[in-house]
């Protein structure tokens, strides 16, 4: 939302006035007809509240074991990172960080991000400026991408499943409790900064969210 | 730099082209290499994506078989396919579809992450199939060549302003968002 109380589509560069929607209502841009913003069912500090469950969760995502696999008397636990392991010791070391990064790095720091730009306080190591924040976060956004890892998991214990013998740990749960709530996050959040530019701390925008 | 002057300087339309050939061109070896190598009883096999996508099928994983055939096969090519249009669309004095061109651009930034499927797949099996001399999974070069396509058409796709496709197109009239 620009200073005056105006909004723009990202997509095509549009400016719109503010308007009020009902929860779940859509809003969509009269020039490109895509959805720029939705009436949120969660209040405004809906993506507060998730962003810091998914922080919370991801601490025993990464520390608890994520699946065990036994064959023949041998049983391996994994956790959150150990293909990193795996990988940066097999000397693909580029494709070992891909995955970290993706798997677990940005969906925390982009978790982060979003805290940090909802907090009602400034959070100590991340940029004062809401506007710069929000560049922050959408840039994360699309590097975020712990869905797509827990389909991975699931396709592969689907296929070893008939080989070995598969038990899937806490630390999975976690790890999909930790992306759900990204996810819910992620959707207010987009909901709110669909011109990726600013947002008042303090207030709340007039037209969706 | 700051974020915006980061953006900046791998925004636009030469920039979505040049990465969307540099994802073209890595997609070759990502589907000629071997992208898996399975140890299984002193027996070894090299898996490309496709040879992994058949040997899925032949095994009765058909809807498994399907994803990973639609993520890690169909959905880089479409994308490549869709950032051609959208490139070629944004031409200088061309007269796109500006409406569609948008539909398709916002489709080609929310189906760019599920390729990362494969990626994550062996990465996961590399690091739980470690069993020694019964059976040991380890990842092979073509994933490499396949993780640099997927990132390059992610960048390519954040590359891409799709605002450029209304640059000929007459602002509309009315400014209040239709409900």
């Amino acid at each position: 939302m620009s200073g005056d109380g105006r909004f723009t589509c990202r997509l095509c560069g549009h400016e719109h006035r503010s308007i009020a929607l009902a929860p779940g209502e859509q809003a969509h841009c009269v020039r490109c007809d895509s959805v720029i913003a939705t009436g949120s069912r969660l209040g405004p500090q809906g993506v507060l509240v998730f962003a810091i469950t998914g922080l919370i969760m991801a601490v025993p995502a990464a520390v608890l074991p994520f699946v065990s696999a036994g064959k023949l008397g041998n049983v391996r636990v994994c956790l959150l990172f150990t293909d990193f392991g795996a990988l940066w010791d097999g000397g693909m070391r580029a494709l070992a960080v891909l995955v970290l990064l993706c798997g677990g790095i940005i969906p925390v720091a982009f978790l982060s991000s979003l805290v940090a730009l909802h907090a009602p306080r400034r959070v100590p190591g991340f940029p004062e400026d809401p506007a710069e924040l929000s560049r922050w976060a959408q840039a994360l956004k699309h590097w975020a991408i712990p869905e797509v890892l827990v389909l991975a998991v699931l396709v592969a214990l689907t296929k070893l499943g008939s080989v070995v013998d598969v038990t899937i740990g806490p630390g999975f749960w976690c790890y999909c409790a930790m992306t759900l709530s990204l996810i819910v996050a992620q959707q207010a959040f987009d909901l709110k900064s669909f011109d990726g530019g600013a947002r008042p701390r303090s207030s709340q925008p007039e037209a969706a969210p | 730099m700051n974020t915006s002057a980061l953006a900046s300087a791998f925004k636009g339309r030469a920039a979505a082209g040049a990465l969307s050939v540099a994802a073209a061109v890595m997609l070759v070896p990502a589907n000629l290499l071997p992208v898996l190598s399975t140890e299984s009883s002193g027996r070894e096999r090299d898996d490309t994506i496709f040879s992994g996508v058949v040997e899925l099928w032949r095994h009765n994983l058909g809807p498994i078989a399907v994803i990973i055939f639609g993520a890690s096969i169909v959905i880089p090519v479409l994308k490549l396919a869709g950032l051609a249009c959208l490139i070629y669309g944004a031409r200088p004095g061309g007269r796109p579809d500006a409406r569609k061109l948008t539909h398709l651009y916002g489709a080609l930034d929310f189906i760019g992450r599920w390729s990362m499927l494969d990626v994550f797949l062996a990465a996961f099996l590399t690091g739980l199939v470690q069993f020694g001399e019964f059976s040991t999974v380890q990842a092979r070069s073509g994933i490499v060549a396949f993780a640099a396509a997927v990132v390059l058409t992610v960048l390519a796709t954040q590359a891409f302003d799709p605002r450029t496709l209304w640059h000929e197109t007459p602002a509309a009239s009315d400014d209040t968002p239709e409900r």
